[in-house]
């Protein structure tokens, strides 16, 4: 057969398939709602050269990519409060400035603050204040004004987020044990991603150490602070999601989810045991906190540390119960055991420091972010008063994007939900973080979801009217087709399904979320300092004409705040410490 | 439309890979050049050689440099080998032969290997410069990035056929090729560069020689593997991997053991469909270009026993290592703990030769302890001889469940991953859930289903169907093969498989 023949067999088969594909629409033909029959479109595929992935060489000059935020070690952290300069780093060992990164330089300075080595220290270390350092290495306000997508912030946001900027100032100079920041988020935030980032930038700031509240048991891999296996029946159960038809109530807590304790059998305590991964700054703590609903008017919970001490907490009556747990030694092991006659409910655990910074993780798979209402508000009331929750983070919308017809319903709907976390979260800040970029399939190339932008734009739009702030994550990203530069990126940012950030790519974008706020806090804390100058000034003798900064004699919206809900029913029981 | 320079420039985004509409194209016209000169020998592989040099550069850019200097070197070692009186030259060339195709294949595959090695173990913080790029830069004033070295596609195949064909050569099988541009064509043949198989110069050398001759039925042949390799590499291979297997490979821990287990079975498809999809495209290619490439894979999950399995996967590389690794070795010729030991030796580099990772010399070591325990239960195995079909399905059974054992280590990224994926399997099986994820997913297990079925049906049905094909008329051939084509679009263009959970 002369190869001619060959030719002429090709050239009969293109010239079908061509007569092919201009018969079939370039949307395909429609068999079933959501089977369609494609074919190659010429004019696409001469087109194709106008699909561009984003570029993001200089999004990546601009932060670090690791897969674990604690994978460097900052030598020291230092903090000047009283500088032209005013925002605040911490310094990694040996790294040197790249182009690009925002500017860091050493400024004198003359009042300085060392809250804490976190790494060196042991157990029971707390947050240090020596003064008089002599140098600090800072981020540059100008220059993340101009590398950082900042937050959108409304009037009352701004307001709101610089009372929590006071607060977690308060919390560095040890004038306030604790605060919290409970970071609300789908899949995309799953195993603490970004959250695992953003809660070490804060803690190494600001202090504060440990994972915060976690899910008794968490689904799958959970958390990389510890690993947690059950001993006895605990079933989860959760608001969003595939939600079990037995459950007859909505008392679900602060983390969307609980974890049904069984009861004793056969002289067998139902047991947790969590074995905490060494060295990390996650996975440290001084104590535990158990939020639990005991069926029964009296039990106990059994804390055996490190396979060697034993102590008992008695629940002196029914219902929900906090229990505080203080071991006194390192922990690597915790075995817990459950003597609850009737069960109950493990609402979390809190594994977290005594002062400083708490940030909490809470991933809702395959949630929109519509499921606050579903909560109880009294359960929820109960856990907030002893949270003491300063910021709201709340990063959903990818799951909507494949679903949703009207942005108007989900604008509607997660209005309605923010309505609600103002009642349970008074004076709170949220940040409505909106999703990021996910891709879809035209002709091979991988494309933004053309739904994506729409669910994106409803989310800002309700934060915006409802006085919040927004991040826009997926601007951030690069904008469209970022999604498929992530993925292919080396290291890959993102994971092959084209929508959830690999752990680098996760910490990527938390590095540039925490850029962003500090970003705010920096303007925060040139407001003070401005205003610091004017009352100097003014005690000089000077006249100040009847200027007020917006900041002066502001009143933290967190300080001392209760909430309306929690303060008429949090009945928690003083549990009794009976050490064995 | 594209420019002139869209097409002879070089864009990674747009290698000439089979899957893509570009080669064809290239193909196309590769063919309309070749109908006009295919009777002139010399002016056939010359033209082919340069066409595949155009393929190499449209595939690796610059890389193709590499591929001229391994032509040359070895050509002209070929020569030295040949012509030498003395044994100790011919010894001198074969032995820079190897060592210059094996200094450059571990340059540029196992740097980042040896120095993570030498770090970890003397706790070092060594950094990999490209000394390549960076001479370059400073000879020519060249811009390249010194801080990293990338594989050239191809690398592994090509350098170990050259080795082939000088080795061949000392071994006195095999006569050096008269022209360098034939022997240039030898190496550089554009359908079996990127993945092989790996062609022996004994069996490609004198093909060079002969006249082009193309039977209706052989046509028929390459045509049925053309579309037979498109639909296994782009129907089944791509469209599990992508709705599937990559999605759970890539964290094994957010999904439950159950999901695991089944992206580890549909794994070993995929890596099969894949390999084996893109060998049958690159020998029908080209055998319609006149040339016959050895036979790569054989049903290999009908294999009865882990050695077996080698004698039907990749056949080139396991013959290639036979011939070149493990005979020189010693082979079975020195005991038998030698032969064990070298049996492990080649499965060992044999695992690292797919990949420069400790995982894939796990793989490795675990298919050489496979063959090594077999060769002794056989010896005490009261069914080894037995020809029953249930002691037969057994085998198969147990071989096929072994391989797909060793692809943990084959597929993961990391040896973390690896043990992740185990954890999960042993822990969190959460059989519970199996209802709902065979419905959710009931497409991609249906064309998992599609692949193992029709790697398992009988030869001779198979057989049927190649010669029921061969033998239809030409314009049945062209209907065909648009059905095809279109069936493959369909998969090709499908929406991406929504996540799905299935646990809370």
């Amino acid at each position: 057969m002369k190869p001619i023949r060959i030719l002429i067999f090709f050239a009969a088969v293109a010239s079908v398939l061509l007569g092919i594909s201009l018969l079939v629409p370039p949307d395909g033909i429609r068999l079933t709602n959501d089977l369609y029959l494609r074919f190659f479109n010429p004019s696409a595929f001469l087109a194709q050269d106008t699909i561009q992935y984003a570029d993001l060489s200089g999004l990546v000059s601009l932060s670090e990519i690791t897969s674990d935020p604690e994978s460097f070690r900052h030598s020291e952290i230092r903090i000047v409060t009283d500088t032209a300069v005013p925002v605040l780093s911490a310094e990694p060992t040996g790294e040197s400035p790249r182009e690009g990164m925002p500017v860091r330089e050493e400024v004198p300075a003359t009042r300085e603050h060392t809250p804490d080595r976190i790494h060196e220290a042991g157990k029971n270390a707390r947050p240090t204040l020596p003064e008089n350092k002599e140098v600090v290495r800072i981020l540059n306000v100008d220059s993340l004004q101009q590398s950082v997508r900042p937050l959108e912030l409304t009037d009352e946001g701004r307001h709101l987020l610089f009372g929590f900027f006071e607060t977690v100032d308060r919390v560095r100079l040890g004038e306030r044990d604790q605060v919290r920041i409970l970071h609300y988020g789908d899949s995309q935030i799953e195993s603490d991603r970004m959250t695992s980032l953003i809660r070490h930038r804060f803690q190494e700031v600001f202090g504060g150490y440990g994972c915060g509240l976690v899910a008794a048991v968490p689904l799958y891999a959970g958390n990389p602070a510890f690993t947690a296996r059950p001993y006895g029946d605990f079933r989860r159960f959760t608001v969003f999601g595939k939600r079990d038809a037995a459950v007859n109530h909505n008392a679900y807590g602060v983390l969307g989810c609980y974890t049904a304790l069984p009861r004793p059998e056969q002289g067998e305590l139902p047991a947790l045991e969590y074995r905490f991964i060494k060295d990390r700054q996650a996975s440290r703590f001084d104590r535990v906190k158990l939020y639990l609903h005991s069926y029964a008017e009296s039990g106990r919970i059994i804390f055996r540390v490190n396979d060697h001490r034993s102590d008992t907490l008695h629940l002196a009556k029914g219902g929900f119960s906090i229990l505080n747990y203080t071991p006194d030694t390192l922990v690597k092991k915790l075995f817990l055991q459950f003597d609850l006659e009737q069960g109950g409910r493990l609402y979390g655990i809190s594994f977290e420091s005594e002062r400083g910074i708490q940030m909490d993780n809470i991933a809702m798979r395959g949630s929109s972010g519509l499921v606050f209402t579903r909560m109880d508000p009294k359960l929820l009331g109960d856990m907030v008063a002893d949270l003491g929750v300063g910021l709201l983070i709340l990063q959903f919308g990818g799951n909507v994007v494949p679903y949703i017809n009207n942005g108007r319903y989900y604008y509607d709907t997660f209005t309605r939900e923010i309505e609600y976390l103002k009642q349970v979260f008074p004076g709170v800040p949220m940040i409505v973080v909106g999703p990021s970029d996910m891709s879809v399939r035209e002709n091979g190339r991988y494309v933004t979801h053309p739904k994506l932008v729409p669910v994106r734009n409803a989310l800002r739009q309700a934060a915006m009217d409802s006085g919040l702030i927004f991040w826009d994550l997926f601007e951030a990203m690069g904008g469209y087709n970022s999604m498929p530069s992530f993925v292919h990126s080396d290291p890959p940012l993102a994971r092959p399904d084209y929508i959830h950030f690999s752990y680098g790519g996760a910490n990527f974008m938390a590095e540039m979320f925490y850029n962003a706020l500090m970003l705010e806090y920096g303007k925060y804390k040139e407001g003070e300092r401005l205003q610091a100058a004017r009352l100097s000034m003014a005690s000089a003798g000077e006249t100040i004409a009847n200027r007020q900064s917006p900041i002066a004699n502001r009143q933290s919206p967190i300080a001392n705040r209760q909430s309306p809900i929690a303060s008429s029913q949090c009945q928690s029981p003083m549990p009794i410490a009976n050490r064995q | 439309m594209p420019s002139l320079p869209d097409i002879f420039l070089y864009n990674p985004e747009k290698p000439l890979i089979f899957t893509q509409l570009y080669f064809w194209i290239f193909y196309f016209l590769v063919l309309v050049v070749y109908s006009v000169i295919y009777r002139e020998r010399a002016l056939r592989n010359a033209f082919l050689f340069a066409a595949s040099l155009f393929f190499y550069w449209k595939t690796s850019g610059l890389f193709f440099l590499l591929l001229v200097f391994s032509t040359v070197s070895d050509y002209y070692l070929g020569n030295l080998i040949y012509r030498a009186k003395h044994r100790g030259w011919k010894k001198f060339g074969v032995f820079m032969s190897v060592f210059i195709n094996l200094f450059m294949l571990s340059y540029f595959k196992y740097t980042y290997l040896f120095v993570d090695t030498i770090n970890n173990l003397f706790n070092l913080n060594l950094e990999v410069v490209n000394h390549l790029a960076l001479w370059s830069n400073q000879l020519t004033g060249t811009h390249f990035d010194i801080t990293a070295i990338i594989l050239p596609v191809g690398i592994s195949f090509y350098t170990f056929q050259t080795i082939s064909y000088t080795v061949d050569i000392y071994r006195g099988k095999v006569d050096p090729v008269r022209h360098i541009l034939d022997f240039g064509f030898y190496v550089s043949f554009f359908p079996q560069l990127v993945a092989g198989p790996i062609v022996r110069a004994s069996e490609f050398i004198p093909q060079l020689y002969k006249r082009y001759h193309l039977t209706r039925e052989a046509f028929g042949y390459a045509l049925f593997l053309i579309l037979k390799g498109l639909f296994k590499k782009i129907f089944i291979g791509d469209y599990i991997a992508v709705n599937f297997i990559d999605r759970i490979f890539a964290n094994p821990v957010e999904f439950s053991g159950f999901e695991n287990l089944m992206a580890l079975y549909g794994y070993s498809l995929q890596v099969y469909v894949d390999f084996s999809g893109y060998t049958d495209i690159a020998t029908g290619v080209a055998l319609l270009l006149g040339f016959r490439l050895p036979v790569n894979f054989n049903s290999p999950y009908k294999a009865t026993s882990v050695a077996n399995f080698w004698k039907r996967w990749h056949i080139s590389l396991s013959s290639w290592l036979r011939d070149y690794l493990y005979i020189p070795l010693g082979g079975n010729r020195k005991g038998r703990i030698r032969t064990d030991v070298n049996l492990m030796i080649t499965m060992l580099l044999g695992g690292l030769w797919h990949g420069a990772s400790w995982q894939f010399m796990v793989w490795g070591g675990l298919n050489g302890i496979g063959i090594v325990v077999y060769k002794l239960w056989s010896k005490i195995s009261p069914y080894e001889k037995s020809n029953h079909w249930l002691v037969r399905l057994w085998k198969i059974f147990l071989t096929f469940n072994f391989i797909t054992f060793t692809r943990i280590w084959f597929r993961s990224e990391s040896m973390e991953k690896a043990n992740q994926l185990m954890q999960q399997v042993a822990h969190e099986f959460n059989a519970g859930i199996i209802p709902d994820v065979l419905w959710s997913y009931r497409l991609v297990f249906m064309v998992m289903a599609l692949g193992y079925v029709t790697h398992w049906i009988p030869s001779k049905w198979k057989l049927s169907l190649l010669n029921g094909f061969i033998g239809t008329a030409v314009w049945v051939k062209v209907v065909i093969t648009v059905l095809v084509v279109f069936i493959i679009y369909q998969a090709y263009s499908a929406d991406l498989q929504p996540f799905i959970y299935f646990q809370f």
